[in-house]
């Protein structure tokens, strides 16, 4: 189980991922095996399969017992469907000799190997447990380099089992590798030589991987048990995603940093540095190159902040010359005047307020409609006008409230502001007309009932519209509610249809 | 309420006029449904023979649908006949109530008269008391008239003053008539009128000649 | 049936909001209701406004496609109803329990309002000398000697009712039949 780490999740119990990680899939209802035993507290939860790891969130207890396995590690993948009472599984082999990601908690299963080395006889201590394996795990001396041959090591091995996690990155110290002073456990950089000390969650753990668990030579797989589905689905994605995996060979392609160490550095910036190796870092020479590093890269730094504020500025001033054209298009001479702002703060009690917003509103209105030929005849519902007045007048500037609205809508006698007025259409519906609007529009819908008698009012909308060959037409919820004020005093009679209302003058039961 | 007086009564002849007019009904429903009967079957009728015109007369259903509306037919008329039997009862009965009203009537009469008629005894009784009272009366009369002897005859006086009266009267009362001799002649029309004028005024003729003559001519 | 042109209206068909509207779209109704009875000479009418079984319903419309829904029908036979122009043929049935289940529920169209049937056949009982005589309803209503008369044709059920105001008055009683129900009646 040791390729299962721990991983953090938020709140709301979905994983951190990495920095370029993608969830390919995401399946719930899934129960972990290690083999062919079920894991004990790992029955429950969601499997979300991204482009480097399987992870798995538990459903119970989201934020500790989550872990993740790397697809590095998997050997390959076999899906078997469920069979009577069994579920479908997702049978995931693992590759002897797998790694564990760097920077990721280890929880050990407490194993600890004492070895001599063969080259300079120093004592080592090394988790895990050191057994004939491949070459390529060999632990390495912390004395002389070598990594040690099991042959020649084999008699010197002692193993101890803690139970406790003997994770050196759990003491309160640090060794810094160049000077073996002993910092503290937080310490970045060597008091002494300011050489970079390791990250606590220690790189040492790529070298040292050894089998852990049961020292069966059968290969170890784990088991993913689908409970609600079939699982089918996931057994492609995955497969599919671990072809692409490998294929492109390049794992944890994506990310950028881990822990705070970039893993590729292949960006571009870092070319233009130098790099420092390890001997660079040594003594005063150490030091300063240390220094300058530092300094070319604030100065890279700075540079990028302020291309992009200059990116940022140029932006702003193409709106401004974009907003400058338009309103130089319309060629009317209120661009000339600047612009009054009417702001909320900018007064001291709410009733001036609403007086100046009266005006703006007025002037915004009259603007808008003078384009109509018919003599200014204005008819348009509150809510309308509302809509049309917050997003084209007051989007920067604050929007108002419909109650605002109405309260500067109803002062506009008391400002001498005679052309409009606030009107209560059939006793339900607030609009804003001018004087006689109100009565024309209802004289143009008579007229074309009786022109054409059986129409609804989407038709005598159309018409009206049609006649008054300007952009700025009535509402149909104006019209609507104008038939229905005819009907109310008798002018109209009503023939109600599958299809609607069709409107009739009333000839025959004239009041 | 009390009044509760003007209540029909419904009589014995009612009762069977009711029945009579009931029957008369059903009757009459009858011979409505048999008439509309015939009319369909006649046109169903008519309707086959169109059909067949060929072979109607040999057609079976042809003839039995003849047969039947001959039979409805007759039912008809007897039910027809039936009917005006109904009916001339009806009227009989009203006729012999109307009668029995008019017998009625004249006993009433005839009795009352015959009462009536007993005032009328006394009759001659009476008539003869009063003649004779009237001729004592008249007796009576006379002798009061007899009694009294040696008055004068004032009767000549008397007739002398009716005489004065009356002259007094009757000169008022003559009249100045214009005098009838100068009076022009008529115009002569006719010979015979002016003739039966001439004869007329032939007497007068003395006194106006000149001028008469004179206009005659 | 004969229809006014008000008939090809479209919007008659629909039940106005207006109420003064409506009061003059119901009179409408009833006029065309009861122009029809008369011309066609039926007193009685159903539900859904038809004279005969199985025949057109008066408030529909070929020609224009329209027919009034029964919610508002119903609406209309109350308004005539209130205004003593209809009866229901069954008394026993309250108005307001008449539902879709009433389908058989028909109305008799009083085209001369009660009293002026009554003051008619009166007149009939003096002019064809029937004072004092017994006549029965059949007879009235189906017999020769009514044959030019309006009252022709006219339901028992309803000649009854005409009739009774005069048994009320005094001035006539009826005479039962066999089956208990009266038939003839006699006028003085």
């Amino acid at each position: 189980m040791d390729l299962w780490y721990d991983v953090a999740t938020n709140n709301s119990g979905r994983p951190l991922l990495r920095g370029g990680e993608q969830v390919v899939l995401i399946q719930d209802a899934v129960g972990l095996y290690d083999g062919k035993e079920r894991v004990e507290g790992r029955q429950s939860g969601r499997v979300f399969l991204t482009q480097q790891r399987f992870v798995y969130v538990d459903d119970l207890n989201p934020t500790g017992n989550s872990v993740a396995l790397d697809l590095e590690n998997v050997a390959s993948l076999e899906y078997s469907s469920g069979f009577l009472k069994r579920s479908p599984r997702l049978v995931v082999f693992v590759r002897d000799g797998g790694t564990r990601p760097p920077g990721e908690d280890i929880t050990s299963a407490g194993f600890l190997t004492q070895w001599v080395c063969p080259i300079c006889a120093e004592k080592n201590s090394t988790e895990g447990k050191f057994c004939d394996g491949d070459s390529s795990v060999q632990p390495v001396c912390f004395n002389c380099g070598v990594p040690a041959d099991y042959e020649l090591a084999r008699d010197s091995i002692k193993y101890i089992e803690t139970n406790k996690s003997t994770d050196p990155t759990d003491r309160d110290t640090v060794v810094c590798q160049s000077c073996t002073f002993i910092n503290h456990k937080l310490m970045k950089f060597c008091e002494m030589c300011g050489g970079r000390l390791p990250p606590r969650k220690s790189h040492r753990s790529k070298k040292l991987f050894l089998k852990t668990g049961s020292l069966k030579e059968t290969p170890q797989f784990f088991q993913l048990s689908f409970r609600k589905s079939d699982g089918s689905l996931f057994a492609k994605a995955a497969e599919k995603t671990l072809n692409d995996a490998r294929q492109k060979d390049i794992f944890n392609q994506n990310v950028a940093e881990i822990d705070g160490a970039a893993v590729n550095p292949t960006v571009k910036e870092e070319e233009l540095v130098k790099k420092l190796d390890k001997m660079d870092l040594m003594g005063i020479n150490g030091l300063e190159k240390f220094r300058e590093n530092q300094l070319l890269n604030n100065d890279i730094l700075f540079t990028n902040a302020l291309q992009d504020l200059n990116k940022l500025m140029s932006l702003a001033n193409s709106i401004e010359r974009l907003y400058k054209r338009e309103s130089n298009n319309s060629g009317s001479s209120t661009t000339a005047h600047p612009y009054l702002v009417v702001d909320r703060e900018k007064f001291f009690t709410k009733d001036s307020f609403l007086d100046e917003i009266a005006r703006e509103v007025y002037e915004f209105a009259m603007s808008e409609f003078k384009d109509n030929e018919i003599d200014r005849n204005v008819i348009v519902t509150l809510v309308d006008f509302y809509a049309m007045y917050n997003k084209s007048v007051r989007i920067g500037t604050g929007l108002i409230s419909p109650q605002e609205l109405r309260d500067a809508c109803q002062r506009f006698p008391k400002l001498g502001l005679h052309d409009l007025k606030l009107l209560k259409v059939n006793k339900r519906v607030l609009c804003l007309t001018s004087v006689n609007s109100l009565k024309f529009v209802e004289e143009r819908v008579m007229e074309i009932v009786q022109g054409q008698p059986g129409s609804d009012s989407l038709k005598i909308t159309q018409v009206l519209n049609e006649q008054a060959k300007t952009d700025n037409s009535w509402a149909i919820g104006i019209i609507d509610e104008i038939l229905s004020s005819c009907i109310n005093n008798g002018k109209l009679v009503l023939d109600e249809q599958m299809s609607g209302m069709l409107y009739y003058s009333n000839t025959f039961w004239s009041l | 309420m009390g009044q509760k007086g003007s209540k029909i009564e419904i009589t014995e002849t009612d009762r069977a006029v009711l029945q009579l007019k009931r029957s008369k009904d059903d009757i009459h429903r009858f011979s409505r449904r048999t008439d509309e009967l015939i009319s369909t079957e006649k046109l169903q009728l008519k309707k086959l023979i169109k059909e067949n015109p060929k072979d109607y007369k040999s057609n079976l259903r042809v003839r039995l649908l003849l047969k039947k509306i001959h039979y409805q037919s007759h039912l008809l008329q007897q039910a027809s006949d039936q009917l005006v039997n109904l009916e001339n009862m009806l009227a009989n009965i009203e006729f012999k109530l109307v009668e029995v009203q008019f017998l009625q009537g004249l006993q009433r009469g005839n009795e009352i008269l015959t009462k009536l008629n007993k005032e009328f005894d006394n009759v001659d009784e009476v008539m003869d008391n009063v003649q004779e009272q009237i001729q004592y009366q008249e007796e009576i009369n006379n002798t009061l008239s007899q009694s009294v002897i040696g008055v004068d005859n004032f009767e000549e006086e008397i007739d002398k003053e009716l005489d004065d009266l009356d002259k007094e009267i009757n000169p008022v009362s003559e009249i100045e008539m214009p005098s009838v001799q100068n009076l022009p002649e008529l115009p002569l029309k006719n010979a015979p009128l002016s003739e039966s004028a001439d004869n007329t005024k032939g007497a007068k003729k003395e006194e106006g000649d000149g001028e008469l003559i004179a206009l005659s001519s | 049936m004969e229809f006014p042109p008000i008939h090809s209206f479209p919007p008659l068909y629909t039940r106005q909001p207006n109420k003064l509207v409506r009061n003059k779209q119901l009179e409408t109704w009833a006029g065309i209701i009861l122009d029809n009875a008369k011309k066609l000479h039926r007193w009685e009418i159903d539900k859904t406004g038809r004279f005969e079984r199985g025949g057109p319903s008066i408030f529909t419309s070929e020609s224009i496609g329209r027919a009034v829904p029964q919610l508002f029908i119903n609406e209309i036979w109350r308004h005539m109803q209130r205004n003593n122009q209809i009866i229901l043929r069954d008394e026993s049935l309250q108005w307001g329990v008449l539902d879709d289940a009433d389908a058989d529920a028909s109305f008799y169209v009083l085209w001369r309002p009660l009293d002026a049937w009554t003051s008619l056949i009166l007149e009939w009982f003096d002019t064809a000398n029937q004072m004092g005589k017994v006549v029965t309803f059949y007879e009235l209503a189906q017999g020769d000697e009514s044959l030019d008369c309006e009252f022709h044709g006219i339901p028992e059920p309803l000649l009854l009712r005409i009739l009774k105001p005069l048994v009320k008055r005094g001035r006539a009683t009826m005479l039962k039949g066999d089956n208990d129900q009266y038939v003839a009646i006699k006028v003085v």
